[in-house]
């Protein structure tokens, strides 16, 4: 199991790569190893190679369990995880750090191609 | 041995026991007051960081880089981290003061004068920056459910 501090190395690595221009996210939707046989919605799935190996960023909402209000209630993530050629996720990451939440927003707006959106209401 | 030498020792070693034990009580007064406004303040200093970073990666996004804006995000990271230095210990208080030596916030009263306030960080080192806040906000996330338990 790789030490927190190389994940975190490695997300921040991966929000830099998305910033400067160097790994092309894109949207998808997601294989059936995720959302088949669970619950959960896939509301925003995008996908990358980087450094050849396929990188997946998700939004998953689930009904969890509020204590406070003795109810079920929807909440979300962001997952970060590996996949095979074959579908299969071979790596996962479900903690939600801020860094984690920072790559999928810079990652939405780089596939979204939210500047050149903007550039066109403007221009 | 006279009555009253021996009344004047016990006196003498009763003072020195006062002593060690009002620097017990001072120290243990001290170690609660910070607990307490840790326990306080640590929610609130998290969303502020949190906030910070987001403002940071958002400049490190712009393509035209905007130094005054980077540099605002750095200013405002420093304060903060000053300020949250002073209320940790251990491994916390050094991560802190690395981070601070790191994002310029160690710099001479004289030397930030005469840079007119300039971080001066280069893009590379801005995202080092970006990197250890994220460690220090997980650290910070830890040590906030630490002190539920203590």
């Amino acid at each position: 199991m790789p030490s927190d501090s190389k994940i975190s190395y490695f997300i921040v690595q991966l929000t830099r790569a998305t910033v400067e221009g160097n790994i092309k996210w894109k949207f998808a939707d997601a294989p059936t190893s995720i959302n088949v046989g669970t619950g959960d919605v896939i509301a925003t799935y995008l996908e990358a190679e980087h450094r050849l190996q396929r990188v997946a960023l998700y939004e998953r909402r689930y009904l969890g369990y509020n204590s406070e209000i003795d109810s079920a209630q929807w909440e979300s993530n962001i997952v970060l995880a590996f996949l095979d050629k074959e579908d299969r996720v071979i790596w996962d990451y479900h903690e939600s750090p801020l860094s984690v939440c920072n790559l999928f927003k810079v990652a939405r707006e780089s596939a979204a191609g939210i500047d050149r959106i903007l550039d066109n209401f403007l221009g | 041995m006279h009555v009253p030498d021996v009344l004047s020792w016990a006196a003498d070693v009763g003072s020195l026991l006062g002593l060690v034990i009002t620097c017990l009580v001072w120290r243990q007064t001290r170690a609660l007051k910070k607990a307490f406004v840790l326990r306080a303040r640590l929610p609130e200093l998290s969303t502020a960081l949190r906030a910070i970073s987001s403002d940071l990666l958002k400049h490190l996004q712009d393509s035209s880089p905007d130094a005054q804006g980077l540099d605002a995000a750095i200013a405002r990271l420093n304060a903060l981290l000053a300020n949250l230095s002073q209320k940790v210990d251990g491994s916390l208080h050094r991560m802190i003061q690395t981070l601070l030596g790191k994002s310029g916030g160690k710099r001479s009263k004289l030397l930030s004068w005469r840079g007119s306030g300039r971080s001066g960080l280069s893009v590379e080192q801005a995202w080092g920056v970006y990197g250890d806040v994220q460690g220090l906000l997980e650290a910070l996330n830890q040590a906030a459910k630490d002190s539920k338990w203590s």
